[in-house]
């Protein structure tokens, strides 16, 4: 029996798989880093007032 | 200032790192080849274990719900919010994986079969919870309305699980017999079923990793909130 080739449709999936983890952890690391840079930002006026 | 990062999330961090690095290494160099389908099979370890993270968010934030109705904690919505949010995009990238390997199996990228049909109104429905929960103000009523939503919501969840075994459908059944329509299905040999189980354990680390990550920035996002009220007063 001749096993199909279907190597680019997992080459394919596993992008997907892969890249949509990275796109989230990417997106948890700015949303972070922004609401660290508006935590600093809020303690400054607090100070000034 | 916000809490720097505990150090058994750190660890967290690595362990994750490894047990997934096993579970790629397992599906690409361990897991045999399937012959009807060829290399696209091997889709289906991160395909199925992509959907169980998506499940247990989506479990998570039902108990978050409960617990919030219960006590009022709004810690618990912050849970429940960061369950959804991550079951959102597993669920997503599991049904596009899904669907290219659904080509080479059905011929088609997509059919509203059962399974297809049942997987994409849960996850409009919890698209919908996100969209809906931006649209209040009151942190309050927010997370009443979420807690509420996301026990309802849940219900769309066993009635996807148990779409491919309480209907005809072409979809494959991976525990449990298929239905007679069902294409792509195959059996699974002892490695094929120990690299899925290491998919499977790799996705919950994931998840709890995550889960954590996306607490703590809750956490901070409603700090940051309450301090911003707290100065226009």
């Amino acid at each position: 029996m001749d096993i199909p080739e279907t190597t680019n449709y997992l080459i394919a999936g596993y992008t997907v798989i892969f890249g949509g983890m990275a796109i989230y952890l990417v997106s948890l690391f700015i949303r972070f880093r922004n609401l660290r840079q508006d935590e600093r930002m809020l303690d400054e006026v607090e100070k000034k007032d | 200032m916000s809490e720097s990062k505990p150090r058994w999330l750190t660890i967290l961090d690595i362990a994750t790192i490894a047990i997934f690095a096993v579970a790629a290494g397992m599906v690409f160099l361990y897991a045999p080849l399937e012959v009807s389908m060829g290399q696209v099979q091997k889709i289906f370890y991160f395909h199925t274990a992509a959907f169980w993270t998506g499940m247990l968010g989506f479990g998570c934030s039902m108990v978050a719900g409960i617990i919030y109705l219960r006590t009022h904690n709004h810690i618990w919505d912050v849970v429940e919010l960061a369950g959804i949010e991550i079951a959102l995009v597993f669920c997503l990238v599991g049904i596009i994986a899904g669907s290219i390997w659904a080509y080479p199996a059905w011929n088609t990228w997509w059919t509203w079969d059962p399974r297809l049909t049942t997987v994409t109104i849960m996850e409009l429905a919890y698209f919908a919870y996100l969209m809906l929960r931006a649209g209040i103000d009151d942190p309050d009523r927010r997370a009443r309305f979420g807690a509420v939503y996301s026990i309802v919501a849940f219900l769309s969840v066993p009635l996807t699980f148990f779409s491919i075994r309480l209907f005809n459908t072409i979809h494959p059944v991976v525990i449990g017999s298929s239905d007679p329509g069902a294409a792509g299905t195959f059996d699974m040999t002892s490695k094929m079923v120990t690299t899925f189980m290491i998919a499977l354990l790799a996705f919950t680390f994931v998840f709890i990793d995550l889960l954590w990550h996306r607490i703590r920035l809750g956490k901070l996002a409603d700090k940051i909130e309450q301090k911003k009220l707290s100065l226009s007063e």
